[in-house]
């Protein structure tokens, strides 16, 4: 069974200056146990999406089902646990008052309540402040207490909006660490981000979403192999000085694939030696690369 | 079960935005009301404070249920606390009733706190002292707070659906009070003009408009029944209680029938 189902979702929004298609014959498929990355630009549809999943917005075309649930039915995000992107928490609240409110409102019973709160807390590391107002909290810590709170549940689909977001360095690898263990444990995730690194570190797929519908779903590294079309040689010659230069007489250059074989022989006939040749490709610029094309082709287009 | 944890969640909402404080605020108030009104008011002490504090009650906690709808609904929406609130496995119904429930049981018990102690005030001061027209705390007074209490109903239903339909939080004070003043005063109004036509040029156009009203909105005046406490005379209640109570409960109902359709309807974009 998948965790989360789109069939044809479609949701249009009405303005002054008219109808805007937010989401566009949305087809998607998350399987138990994945994580799934959602990317795209800003206003392409990824939080419409969520919401439409989460029935905050309930009056969109098509079917969207968790777990074999509709969405529609309060009792399929029993299942579910979100973290938005600037997690709203109620501020006059502590901490572990969160926690528990979240036990509380998904029906979850537990004898040890207060300690395993308390062991949440502990995992990302706002322990000390259990008993402090979240408005006096930092926004790094508010982050946290959010995603002990999504986590305190133990939801089998996460569904994540920015999850590092405002965190330092140090945060963000141990967000990332539990992210990755939750996902050892069986748990699904969906979540978006701008960090493109992060997708590539956490994701099992990804789905690009551009002006409302979803250009691709792939693997990162499929979607990086089917665009290596370009090359970085790091080379050493004396006499042929092409590219950015590394070092004395270290050189690097881009070249596309048509272009490579020549290239060799001319740095063969100068004596040079070729170092390393790697994919110029990274999610990064694919993803540029297709933001362009379908910008190009429009919406449809591709 | 669920429903007890959503009012429970917004009890303890309740709790920590100063509710108690505001508890003590409108008690203070109406207390120092009549207790002034009392020292001040020269004859029938009693029946004078009795009235001054019922006044101040009846305008006290109208203003006590704005802020806290405010509070549960409008403030949810406008940080955005909804983002979390309405994810958890909780249908957007349950939600607003847990929320209507919990500020139900609060006025509910802040009415019969202040009621009780506006009460044991009136007795204090009556004490060692008859007035010539006594006033009655058994059951006229009862009945009364109960009418009180059926007009704060509407009001909370009111100012519940207006939350869900403003988009900011101001309109809900601004059409909550200015709903209450019209409902509360158009009946006398045309009591009077029926009584008095010279008060304005004409009085029978007047009457006529102000008389659609009455298909518009519930008379909440009617429900100010206070005379049959302030002496001890049943007589003083209307002849049509009972249509009376029935009009305030639907208009209530009909306004948190109105709300759940709009709020189940509500896109948060």
């Amino acid at each position: 069974m998948s965790a989360l189902q789109f069939h044809d979702v479609s949701k249009t929004f009405q303005s002054r200056k008219g109808a805007i298609r937010a989401l566009n014959r949305v087809n998607l498929q998350v399987d138990e146990g994945e994580v799934f990355g959602f990317v795209g630009p800003n206003g392409a549809g990824k939080s419409t999406t969520i919401k439409v999943m989460l029935d905050i917005i309930n009056d969109y075309e098509g079917d969207v089902s968790i777990y074999g649930s509709s969405s529609r039915d309060a009792r399929s995000r029993k299942a579910i646990a979100y973290l938005p992107e600037s997690p709203a928490l109620y501020e006059q609240f502590t901490p572990l008052e969160v926690l528990r409110m979240a036990l509380r409102m998904n029906g979850i019973r537990r004898r040890d309540e207060k300690a395993w709160c308390q062991q949440w807390l502990e995992r990302f590391s706002v322990a000390p402040y259990a008993s402090r107002r979240i408005r006096q909290l930092s926004k790094g810590n508010v982050q946290r207490v959010a995603l002990a709170h999504t986590l305190v549940v133990q939801p089998r689909l996460l569904v994540l909006d920015e999850p590092l977001s405002g965190l330092d360095p140090v945060g963000r690898q141990d967000v990332v660490d539990i992210l990755l263990e939750y996902k050892h444990a069986g748990g699904a995730i969906f979540f978006t981000s701008h960090v493109l690194h992060d997708v590539e570190r956490i994701a099992d797929r990804f789905g690009f979403i551009n002006r409302g519908e979803l250009i691709t779903t792939r693997s990162p590294r499929e979607l990086v192999a089917e665009h290596a079309d370009r090359f970085i040689v790091r080379y050493q010659s004396q006499s042929l000085a092409e590219g950015e230069r590394l070092r004395e007489d270290e050189y690097q250059q881009e070249l596309d694939q048509s272009a490579l074989p020549g290239w060799l022989d001319n740095l063969n006939r100068h004596g040079g030696r070729v170092l390393s040749i790697h994919p110029a490709t990274s999610l990064e610029s694919v993803f540029f690369r297709i933001l362009e094309e379908n910008s190009a082709t429009g919406p449809g287009g591709r | 079960m669920k429903l007890a944890d959503i009012i429970h969640v917004s009890l303890q909402l309740l709790l920590r935005h100063k509710l108690l404080h505001f508890a003590a605020f409108a008690t203070a108030a109406v207390v120092l009301a009549a207790a002034l009104a009392a020292e001040f008011g020269g004859r029938q002490p009693e029946t004078v404070a009795l009235d001054v504090g019922l006044s101040a009650l009846r305008l006290v906690l109208p203003l006590f249920i704005i802020f806290q709808v405010q509070e549960l609904f409008s403030r949810e929406f406008d940080r955005r606390f909804y983002q979390l609130s309405l994810t958890y496995p909780v249908s957007r119904t349950a939600w607003l009733l847990g929320r209507f429930f919990a500020l139900l049981g609060v006025n509910i018990g802040l009415l019969l706190l202040i009621a009780a102690v506006l009460a044991l005030q009136v007795g204090w001061i009556g004490m060692g002292e008859e007035q010539a027209t006594p006033v009655s705390l058994g059951l006229p007074f009862w009945i009364t707070i109960g009418a009180v209490g059926l007009d704060l109903l509407v009001l909370l239903c009111l100012a519940c659906f207006l939350s869900i339909i403003a988009s900011t939080p101001s309109f809900v004070l601004i059409g909550t009070l200015g709903f209450m003043l019209i409902a509360r005063a158009y009946s006398a109004i045309l009591a009077l003009l029926a009584t008095n036509a010279g008060v304005v040029g004409d009085a029978e156009a007047y009457r006529t408009n102000l008389g659609l009203l009455g298909y518009l909105l519930p008379d909440l005046g009617a429900l100010d029944v206070r005379m049959i406490a302030l002496y001890d005379r049943m007589a003083f209640l209307p002849a049509d209680w009972p249509p009376l109570i029935a009009s305030a409960l639907l208009y209530a109902a009909g306004f948190l029938a109105l709300g759940l359709w709009r709020f189940r309807r509500k896109q948060f974009a």
